[in-house]
């Protein structure tokens, strides 16, 4: 593969997404009373319907004939974000047991089950929301239902399962340093993030999975995975039977009032810092550069995704022609702003080989510092107008994708007119918009550095007075 | 399964079983109308996409679909070379020929390609595997006629400049590093090749060996490009927004005035059958153990893939698998196991494996394994087992159908291992048509001490 760093775009587009505007100008599905369809001139989104249950679970039913398939999609807005001191994981290890058992269907009845639909269960615990997506084949969507519904709202919670997940979770985490790309990942949220919940790990520490109780999983249960917590998308070949029967079934569920959350603010640095952890025999150093960015309201959002689109967004990026294309000092290397409900980050991510890691550094740094202080050029921003613009379509390209994107701005606060004014939206942001943005909200005074390799990458970095870290 | 080669450089290896992403951004798309039909009855499911196929005079196959879901096009340009044409001492050749392509051709030259691609809102990429090259653009509509005229020039007129491929060279070092040398899972992945196959090119790794990617010079590269990237060695697709007599006489006008060549014999040495046990152990500094048993299995096209395809299934996919239920979640030994069988063109490989938790040792999980193996070889699957099996199936298939782009790479695997695409609508009836008795067979064929490899991945022990 050339890179990966295309991929990786698509999906930043896709989950940050949130991103952009549409163009299904040839859709057939004829319509059905009570849904809407949004247009923007020749652009039109797949019609939808939007229903708030009496218990505040909002669902958006999305029809799509096209396949034989149904999908459901459930957004709870809870997440690490919402855990405890010493109990972090706790809500990684909720999600993961929903499926680990239920009331009337043991973990391996539940695994069959789904098994026989030929699917299963994706459940993504995450800093802000916990998203739970189950599909199958529509002549199975009753069941799907059924037991998705099931898993939602009865849970079991057994002890045996606890344990059972909770050693996993652990295990899961001491493998991670196998992994360079995910550890260096970790390491700089912790580093950038602080005592912030987005600074660590949604999967928690070996040690505080150990302090989650079962009293502790079932009252954070209770607490946050709540319909008027959540939101739902129904995709897919169904009727308007089936669409009653997800109200019905849905609006058994209980509401109860969600308490506000609150948590400590990141840590504010006024100097570039660097941290190298050494570990002996790595052949590779994993570099991530990364400062605070912003919130997905944001109103500089779209001005910065059009500018880091020059900077560090594609095979023709500054970064990708300066440091992989002319200097061969890497495979990947790209950035991007990290959104998310409260205050993200900026994110550069790369590698190379340890004897170069000093070097790496220094010429990124320079080449943003270029970039922040100069601004980009009229073509570069034209360019990536097009880019973001060209791109777009590819978003809404299916009803599930469509759909997340949906449920993702509701739980932003962004109104879905966002899709459609996207390109409108994009083509009137101008260079001197665009480079302000950049120069406002990126300060290299305030960049957290992360080397992640053999030790010999230490002598490089001595200028920088780096803290040192040694693991085995 | 027809799908893409799961040794392709850039793809996920497996789905890990306890995987933590899900993909809510999959799904269905606004495909032609009848795009699929008699999905109503489970019993009969059947799959046509309104494919127009023809060669041109120079051996050029193609494919067009339209679909407007979008006004976007995702254009395919597929090779029949992958690593399985190098020889020692050059092994990799195909995959950095790969990267090359993006250096610039006799049109567009230099770093145009990543430039121009950018400038029009067009994302691409490419990857390489043992048996093929893949290019891929996703576009604006609009800009079809831009991208033909940019395939057909490095199609035609690749430059190979020596100072670009000595600052690729280094690229692909770093990418060597990122996939293999520093991810224990990469080394065990290349050892398993190396141990199952002895004489068959599919013995190195598609990235190729760190000393050859050194040594690699503009000169053996040119004739690769030569030998290899001719119209008759290559199948365009092209699926989207466009109309199919338009777009069918812009191929015949840009890809026309191309000249065909004489591809050379393709020897492969053959692979003999294995007789005794291998076994294979990587010692690294990780936290856990890892291991594959692996089998020599049928070649793409062989009737018995299916079956076989389907015990890899009932063994390893998914939560509710044997190995699974006994690995996983009984034993509470592995935190992942794995099942699969892929055929390339000229020899299979049927693996399973598992992912050890921390302190566990490889033995006991073997034993399951050959245990589960054994009773795949001594007892009939149920009914149940088979018909999920054949479900889970059913829904790969459809759900890498969803996007224009999904549509364009099934399509091209097909056509490009098969020979024809539309392998990828008669595999339903042959997954259909797979009873209990056929996946006994299989096993008891392919399956045997004798023929299975052992490769396992131990923490090295820590002297301080």
């Amino acid at each position: 593969m050339k890179n990966i760093s295309s991929v990786l775009a698509l999906s930043v587009l896709c989950s940050v997404m949130v991103a952009c505007s549409s163009s299904s100008k040839n859709v057939k599905t004829p319509s059905v009373p009570g849904y809407v369809t949004k247009s923007s001139g020749s652009f039109s989104l797949h019609p939808y319907k939007e229903v708030t249950l009496e218990n505040g679970l909002k669902i958006i039913f999305i029809r799509d004939t096209s396949l034989p398939r149904i999908s459901l999609t459930l957004m709870v807005r809870t997440g690490s974000m919402q855990e405890a001191e010493g109990k972090f994981g706790l809500n990684a290890m909720t999600a993961y047991l929903l499926e680990h058992g239920t009331q009337s269907r043991s973990a391996t009845v539940l695994a069959d089950y789904f098994g026989q639909l030929g699917t299963s269960l994706d459940i993504s615990p995450g800093a802000d929301v916990t998203t739970v997506y189950g599909d199958s084949l529509s002549t199975s969507s009753a069941q799907l239902l059924e037991v998705l519904s099931d898993v939602v709202m009865s849970p079991a919670f057994k002890e045996s399962e606890i344990s059972r997940v909770r050693s996993q979770m652990i295990a899961g985490l001491q493998k991670k340093k196998d992994n360079p790309s995910a550890f260096a990942e970790d390491k700089i949220n912790e580093f950038v993030f602080g005592e912030h919940p987005y600074g660590r790990d949604t999967q928690g520490t070996v040690e505080s999975l150990k302090k989650v109780s079962k009293q502790d999983i079932i009252k954070h249960y209770l607490t946050f995975y709540r319909p008027n917590n959540s939101s739902m998308a129904v995709v897919g070949n169904f009727d308007s039977d089936f669409e009653q029967n997800v109200s019905a079934v849905f609006g058994k569920w209980t509401k109860r009032s969600i308490p506000e959350t609150v948590v400590s603010a990141p840590p504010v640095n006024d100097k570039l810092q660097v941290k190298l952890i050494v570990k002996k025999g790595l052949q590779q150093a994993q570099v991530r550069i990364s400062t605070l960015g912003i919130a997905r309201s944001s109103e500089d959002f779209l001005k910065l995704r059009l500018s880091n689109e020059v900077l560090g967004g594609s095979f023709a990026s500054r970064l990708n022609q300066k440091i992989r294309s002319e200097q061969g000092l890497t495979y990947s290397i790209y950035s991007s702003f990290d959104v998310r409900k409260e205050r993200g980050s900026f994110d550069i991510s790369t590698f190379t080989k340890n004897e170069t890691a000093g070097k790496m550094v220094a010429e990124v740094l320079k080449t943003v510092e270029q970039y922040v202080t100069e601004g980009a050029k009229e073509n570069e921003i034209s360019a990536a107008r097009s880019q973001l613009v060209g791109q777009f379509p590819r978003a809404i390209e299916t009803a599930d994708r469509l759909a997340y994107n949906m449920l993702a701005l509701d739980f932003y606060g962004i109104p879905y007119d966002y899709l459609t004014q996207f390109n409108e939206n994009v083509e009137s942001i101008s260079l001197k918009d665009a480079n302000l943005s950049m120069a406002k909200n990126i300060d290299l005074k305030r960049f957290k550095i992360l080397v992640y390799g053999d030790q010999q990458i230490i002598s490089q970095f001595e200028k920088y007075n780096p803290e040192v870290v040694r693991i085995k | 399964m027809n799908w893409i080669s799961a040794f392709v450089i850039g793809l996920a290896f497996s789905q890990m079983a306890s995987a933590l992403e899900p993909t809510p951004t999959t799904a269905p798309v606004k495909a032609p109308v009848g795009a699929i039909q008699g999905w109503s009855q489970k019993n009969d499911l059947k799959i046509s996409l309104p494919v127009t196929k023809f060669t041109l005079a120079n051996g050029l196959t193609v494919l067009l679909l339209e679909d407007h879901a979008v006004p976007m096009v995702s254009y395919h340009t597929w090779y029949r070379v992958g690593s399985r044409d190098e020889y020692p001492g050059v092994t990799g050749a195909a995959h950095m020929l790969e990267h090359m392509m993006f250096k610039g051709a006799k049109k567009y030259d230099g770093p145009s390609f990543d430039r121009i691609f950018h400038e029009n809102g067009i994302t691409n990429n490419a990857f390489t595997s043992n048996d093929y090259t893949g290019f891929y653009e996703n576009l604006p509509s609009s800009k079809l006629e831009l991208v033909m005229d940019m395939e057909v020039d490095r199609m035609s007129s690749l430059m190979i400049n020596p100072e670009a491929l000595a600052s690729e060279k280094e690229v692909v070092k770093e990418e060597r590093r990122w996939r293999v040398d520093n991810n224990p899972m990469g080394l065990l992945r290349e050892l398993m090749m190396g141990t199952v196959f002895k004489v068959h090119p599919y013995k190195w790794p598609v990235i190729g060996h760190m000393k050859d990617i050194e040594n690699y010079d503009a000169e053996k590269l040119r004739f690769f490009y030569n030998t290899f990237y001719v119209p008759n060695n290559a199948v365009l697709v092209i699926v989207g927004d466009f109309k199919t007599d338009k777009v069918k006489k812009l191929v015949e006008k840009y890809y026309g005035q191309l000249q065909s060549r004489p591809l050379p014999e393709r020897n492969y040495a053959k692979e003999p059958a294995q007789k005794v046990q291998n076994n294979a152990v990587l010692r690294k500094d990780v936290q856990s153990s890892s291991l594959i048993v692996a089998f020599q299995g049928p070649r793409q096209g062989d009737p018995d893939m299916y079956a076989l395809d389907l015990g890899s299934y009932i063994l390893g996919n998914g939560t509710s698998s044997r190995l699974h239920k006994r690995l996983v979640y009984r034993k509470e030994i592995a935190t992942s196991t794995y099942a699969y069988n892929s055929s390339l063109q000229d020899a299979g490989i049927f693996a399973v494996g598992a992912s050890m938790k921390p302190e566990q040792g490889t033995q006991e999980a073997l034993d399951v394994i050959y245990n589960e193996i054994w009773k795949l070889r001594n007892y009939k699957v149920s009914e149940q087992e088979l018909q999920k099996a054949k479900t889970q199936v059913m829904k790969d298939i459809v759900d890498n159908l969803t996007t224009m782009d999904g549509k364009a790479r099934a399509l091209a695997v097909n056509e490009i291992v098969t020979g024809s695409y539309e392998s990828l609508f008669s595999d339903l009836e042959k997954y259909q048509a797979v009873t209990a008795d056929d996946i006994q067979k299989v096993a008891e064929k392919y399956t045997q001490q004798n023929q299975r490899s052992i490769i396992t991945l131990e923490p090295k022990v820590k002297k301080d």
